[in-house]
């Protein structure tokens, strides 16, 4: 059976078992592995994607809820706050190990492009369902006012 | 890594102490031959550097094209350990920090060993930039040294009257500038040197400074490989069932419900459980969910968290084992005016990173390769060996 959705502004038809996880799907079906599988059970946040532009995890996620929608993961980001945050995140040199960051920017992504000048509440609404074994949470807050900072109009 | 050479045996942490006095004994493996098939690197794809190359040492290849390869022997797991193995030999070396890349090396206890661990290639106990300080540095300086004398036999002017900046030989007198990339087809016909003067630490540059970590870039935009990205063809997926209890074992098993999964190919039954082995994730996370296990829990480990602490809070009552001794601590202590007590408590911590527990392994008749999160990589090379009988 097949699914079809725009997969990073692509519109893409993937054969899988709609119930697979749309982790697995973009894993190993569409062969992006920037995304990553860290719990299975939307504990971690180190699969988050974006559907229709909102964080979501991709590992409790099945093929089919995503027919006929945007998904965005981190080899599709391209929106100037996208963008501010990977520099950001560069800059402040946030990752240590790296499993958990794609998640990370995924989800600061996502709070940046509704919320272009977030508060420290809006941080932690936003980033408290992705974890960090490394503990580099103190450096990812501050990346993400960077980037707010440099996407400022 | 490639598991066709040397046995190594598993380290004991007593052995990792008696080795750790070996420190000092440094030996250089300079004039090893680098036969890079290319390796993957956390820090991101490598490209193997057109044209002639310079690899003068087991840790460092420089390309035509001025790229700077540092072989990194320790393994980065968020620690910092490519950064600052690279920090090291660039320093030595003169390079330029923004052509600097790090690439894993393979699992070979005789050029890569940690020294603090006898011959043992691993990454542990915050060894990693003690025990390959001077072997970093000796690569870098040998290799800038061989870069000089190359650069002064094409220009015919003595070494001396030459600098380097920035993986940059300058001639002052002469005017005259060149890359690294533009010398390595000299410096690599030239014999490494026995000793090298290193820099006095006033003069550093890149050590004590903040340099960029390496692997930044890669861990900031999916690129970055860890061993679950490993993709090769024809690759099956195996998911393991655990016991729930520690030390409980398979008493029986049915896998009728697991092999009936689309995608499984294969229930196994392993010292630790049960395993499935299907052609992707899904199928096989399908497949180990379907099995009907019944375990064997007459040896596991029934104590509760509480029952633990319990046991713990009673051995910390035993007398222990005494680090040192001066002077007469117990009765001082009964005299004391003032006494101060305090105890801390901690639960059992998993010593487990976020990427799952994986590894990827392509077996061939005579060679085994494998990817793994792992620390020591001669032991996993000496295990597989054995167990295979290569």
């Amino acid at each position: 059976m097949s699914t079809s959705f725009t997969l990073n502004g692509k519109s893409t038809t993937l054969d899988a078992d709609p119930n697979m996880p749309l982790l697995w799907a973009v894993r190993e079906v569409a062969g992006l592995p920037g995304t990553k599988f860290g719990c299975g059970m939307a504990l971690c946040g180190a699969c988050t994607v974006h559907l229709d532009g909102k964080a979501i995890r991709s590992c409790v996620t099945p093929l089919s809820t995503v027919a006929g929608r945007k998904v965005t993961t981190i080899e599709g980001l391209a929106s100037a706050p996208a963008k501010a945050v990977q520099a950001a995140w560069v800059k402040l040199q946030v990752p240590q190990c790296g499993y958990c960051q794609s998640g990370q920017i995924m989800s600061a992504t996502a709070l940046l492009e509704t919320n272009p000048a977030p508060t420290e509440a809006d941080i932690d609404s936003a980033m408290s369902g992705n974890i960090c074994r490394c503990a580099t949470y103190t450096r990812i807050r501050a990346a993400i006012h960077a980037a707010a900072d440099s996407i400022k109009v | 890594m490639t598991t066709n050479t040397s046995t190594a045996t598993r380290p004991t942490r007593r052995d990792f102490l008696k080795s750790a006095g070996t420190v000092g004994a440094i030996a250089l493996t300079i004039g090893f031959e680098w036969t890079g098939s290319a390796r993957r690197a956390l820090a991101g794809p490598v490209a193997p550097s057109a044209g002639a190359t310079f690899a003068p040492n087991a840790f460092l290849r420089i390309g035509s094209d001025n790229s700077v390869t540092v072989i990194a022997k320790h393994v980065e797991m968020g620690q910092g350990a490519y950064t600052g193995i690279a920090t090291v030999l660039a320093e030595e070396l003169d390079a330029d920090w923004a052509r600097v890349r790090v690439e894993s090396a393979p699992a070979d206890a005789a050029r890569y060993a940690n020294l603090a661990f006898g011959k043992i290639q691993g990454t542990g106990g915050s060894s990693a930039m003690a025990n390959s300080w001077m072997q970093l540095r000796e690569a870098g300086g040998k290799a800038r040294a061989m870069l000089l004398a190359a650069a002064a036999k094409e220009w015919r002017v003595p070494v001396a009257e030459l600098t380097v900046e920035q993986g940059i030989v300058h001639h002052a007198a002469g005017k005259r500038h060149s890359s690294f990339g533009a010398l390595v087809r000299t410096a690599a016909a030239l014999p490494v040197p026995d000793t090298v003067q290193l820099k006095d630490p006033k003069d550093f540059k890149l050590i004590g400074r903040h340099v960029p970590r390496v692997d930044a870039a890669a861990k900031s935009d999916g690129t970055a490989q860890f061993t679950l990205d490993v993709a090769l063809p024809g690759m099956l997926v195996a998911l393991l069932k655990r016991p729930p209890l520690f030390g409980a074992t398979v008493k029986s098993f049915d896998a009728t419900a697991a092999l009936a999964v689309p995608g499984v190919v294969k229930v196994v039954q392993v010292p630790r459980g049960v395993a499935v082995v299907a052609r992707s994730f899904w199928a096989a996370k399908q497949g180990r969910d379907a099995l009907n296990i019944e375990w064997d829990d007459s040896k596991a480990e029934k104590r509760s968290s509480a029952a633990l602490m319990t046991e713990y809070r009673r051995l910390a009552d035993q007398p222990a084992l005494p680090a040192r001794k001066e002077g007469d601590a117990v009765q001082a202590i009964k005299d004391a005016s003032r006494k101060v007590s305090a105890s801390y408590e901690f639960p059992y911590l998993a010593h487990a990173p976020m990427e799952p527990l994986d590894a990827v392994v392509r077996l061939t008749a005579n060679s085994c390769e494998i990817w793994a999160g792992d620390q020591f990589q001669t032991v996993d090379q000496g295990n597989a060996a054995r167990h295979w009988g290569y």
